[in-house]
């Protein structure tokens, strides 16, 4: 899976490319997030608007990097997601766990 | 802690039965206790055997005896000495007697089975009747012998003995040999015990040792160094330790977490204070007098890179980069310092290297008796950068506005100094301020639109509308310039323009800045293309194709930021406030449509700015 990473000022954008179906796909984004959490002290957002779908393993990345944020009293920010991701947040009783925003460039504002 | 009683009682204990001793005596003894018992049923078995054997053998010698009693009176009667010889040699051939002879008192020997030992040849007429020895039957434990005396009697005189030496010892062999072979077995037995012994000493004396150590800590013993195991006895007593320093290890996190619960003033775990603090963005790490750390938050540690663990038990001065906040901290914790400071590690300059801008706020907490120090902690790296941005804005909007404003002045003053004398010049100069008011109209016409998304009050106003004019302005517009420029400006426009539903306003505006970047990031001598399409739906695509600098794919996305201009040397010395492309696309949005680029450095861009048709539209809507 191709995964892009955009720096919005001080915040790093990282966008996975597509669904997150394999554990391959969820390893890769968990590698890339952790690397980036270290890195920015947790300034970064996941754009999922082009991650159609995401499965146990990749909704347990997402938990997992949340978990790691929820340390610092921060949560994962997440944005542009689709009404499929909504409704897989919404039944697996998750939502919570994230914060969630429109754009991009919404989400970099709340760092503000 | 163990007192002295305990310990002594312990020593005494660690004396008697230490470590491999007790169970290496405790399995000795019982084997040799084995052994005693196994010995005694052998030895009572075979004293039950021997006598059996000497009872049946005892039988048998009477009964031998006797036949060769009543056989040797037979024979006497009948003065058959030779007779009385062969039965002497017979019986010894049975191999159950050993010698045999028949004596009478007076006359020595008449008949053996040592035939050297006969004397008499013929057996006389009378012979002394008085009787000899008794009958009786001597047993010699020593040999395994028994010597036999019968008195015969022939035809009713006496004076004639039957004298006889048996062989017991087949009997007692067997006996023997069960006793032999038992000792033998144990012999073996023990060797094998004690091989096996040597074999398992050590996991034994683990064993032992753990054993130990289980009781000094039920009497209290808590220290590690008294209850670790020496490893070289084994897999058990390297699994004992490892136990032993887990639980070290968490009684040292039990021990820090009630420093914390005391450092925060007792009870306050139970108000739910350090969870709540948890939950905190902000740093916040509570510092002593010594500046060992009392208290630390999740993001401090996070911030100052640390672990929660390394934080707590540690001072200050462990925390690696942390120079500045303990020179601050020190001088808030000073009598005479100030009660509170605050101080930005890291620069934007640096911000790639060093990662963050943390502002560091310390104050002094005054309610001890020895003095505290609180220290906050904050990221602010977005707003820095985000202060940096705007402080651009302001200085490129400013140059924004005077640049019209002095054209604009320089042309009236020409215009003023030419009066009604020359027409031209006057035409030329209200034309020049004409079009650099609409230019000064649209810049802050931008700068009131962001100010309207920033308060999120930015909205459009759709009506049902043509197009055709508003590409007649931008052509108009943008003409003069592109001339000005030597940029050759095309409009590519459908023969026939639907009505669409959309803000006038707002639509022009996002053009205008779309086309006004094409012809100012152009060099001389470019092109751009404004190519307009319309769908079966009337969904309009305007694609601004231009042959300018083209931007890095990096900074693609980055150019519809407010107040943000693509990080390129190559733009430094041309003006723009960073608001356009932000503007451009914010209006798309609204509209249910977007603003996308397609960029290649020095080969140019086109930026596609499109709105769906009305039906789509009242859907986005």
């Amino acid at each position: 899976m191709r995964i892009e990473t955009n720096r919005h000022g001080a915040v790093t954008v990282i966008k996975p490319g597509g669904p997150v179906i394999t554990q391959e796909d969820a390893t890769q984004l968990r590698t890339e997030s952790f690397e980036v959490l270290g890195n920015t002290l947790g300034r970064f957002i996941i754009d999922v608007s082009e991650m159609t779908f995401v499965d146990s393993t990749g909704l347990e990345t997402l938990v997992d990097i949340t978990d790691e944020l929820g340390a610092s009293g921060q949560s994962l920010k997440l944005c542009g997601l689709s009404d499929t991701l909504r409704e897989i947040l919404a039944i697996t009783e998750l939502t919570s766990k994230f914060q969630q925003f429109e754009d991009v460039q919404t989400a970099v504002r709340s760092f503000l | 802690m163990t007192t002295p009683k305990t310990q002594s009682r312990f020593g005494i204990q660690r004396f008697f039965v230490r470590g491999e001793s007790l169970v290496a005596t405790t399995g000795m003894a019982f084997i040799a206790i084995l052994a005693f018992a196994v010995g005694g049923v052998v030895w009572v078995s075979a004293r039950t055997i021997d006598e059996s054997v000497l009872v049946q053998s005892e039988e048998r010698i009477r009964e031998t005896s006797a036949l060769i009693a009543s056989q040797s009176e037979l024979r006497l009667s009948d003065a058959d000495l030779s007779g009385l010889r062969r039965l002497m040699l017979d019986a010894v051939a049975s191999g159950m007697v050993e010698e045999c002879e028949v004596s009478i008192s007076n006359l020595g020997v008449i008949a053996s089975s040592d035939a050297s030992q006969t004397l008499v040849t013929e057996l006389p007429q009378t012979w002394d009747p008085s009787p000899g020895v008794e009958a009786n039957i001597i047993h010699n434990t020593e040999t395994h012998r028994s010597m036999i005396h019968e008195p015969l009697t022939v035809d009713g005189r006496t004076g004639v003995m039957l004298s006889m030496v048996m062989n017991q010892s087949g009997q007692v062999v067997g006996s023997d040999s069960i006793r032999a072979s038992s000792v033998g077995i144990m012999s073996v037995g023990l060797i094998l015990m004690l091989l096996v012994y040597r074999r398992f000493r050590n996991r034994l004396g683990a064993l032992a040792g753990i054993g130990d150590a289980l009781v000094a800590a039920a009497e209290g013993e808590r220290r590690m160094a008294c209850l670790v195991v020496g490893e070289q006895l084994g897999p058990e007593a390297k699994a004992w330790n490892t136990l032993l320093a887990e639980r070290e290890a968490l009684e040292q996190i039990e021990a820090t977490r009630e420093i914390v619960e005391a450092s925060s003033g007792g009870g306050v775990e139970s108000s739910g204070l350090p969870a709540a603090c948890n939950t905190l963005t902000q740093g916040v790490v509570l510092v002593d007098s010594d500046l060992s750390v009392a208290y630390a938050n999740g993001a401090a540690c996070v911030f100052l890179r640390v672990s929660r663990e390394e934080m707590v038990n540690s001072t200050l001065d462990g925390v690696p980069g942390s120079e500045q906040i303990i020179e601050a901290t020190l001088a808030v914790l000073s009598n005479h310092g100030p009660a509170r400071q605050v101080i930005e590690l890291g620069n934007i300059e640096e911000i790639e290297s060093q990662g963050a801008i943390l502002r560091v706020v310390i104050t002094r907490v005054e309610e001890e008796e020895v003095p505290r120090a609180m220290i906050f902690i904050e990221d602010v790296t977005q707003q820095r950068l985000a202060d940096q941005s705007q402080g651009a804005f302001i200085a490129q909007a400013t140059h924004e506005l005077r640049t019209p404003l002095t054209t604009i002045r320089l042309y009236a003053e020409e215009a003023v100094e030419a009066g009604s004398d020359d027409e031209q010049i006057r035409d030329k100069a209200l034309n020049v301020i004409n079009s650099e008011t609409r230019r000064l109209e649209r810049i802050v016409g931008d700068m009131l639109c962001v100010a309207e998304i920033e308060a999120g009050s930015l909205s459009i106003r759709s009506e049902t509308m043509r197009t055709e004019s508003l590409f007649a302005e931008l052509q108009e517009d943008y003409e003069m310039q592109a001339k000005e420029k030597s940029i050759e400006l095309v409009f590519d426009l459908p023969p026939k323009f639907p009505s669409i539903q959309a803000d006038r306003d707002r639509l022009g505006q996002a053009l205008h800045n779309l086309v006004g970047n094409a012809i100012k990031y152009t060099p001389a001598g470019g092109r751009v293309e404004v190519k307009v399409n319309f769908a079966e739906d009337d969904a309009m695509t305007v694609s601004v194709i231009d042959s300018g600098i083209g931007i890095d794919e990096s900074q693609q996305e980055r150019i519809f930021e407010r107040f943000c201009r693509a990080d390129d040397r190559r733009i430094a010395q041309v003006t723009g406030s960073g608001l356009g492309l932000a503007l451009a696309r914010q209006i798309a949005r609204l509209h249910g449509g977007d603003v996308h680029v397609e960029s290649e450095i020095d080969q140019g861009s086109t930026f596609t700015f499109m709105i769906p048709g009305s039906q789509e539209m009242a859907k986005a809507a």
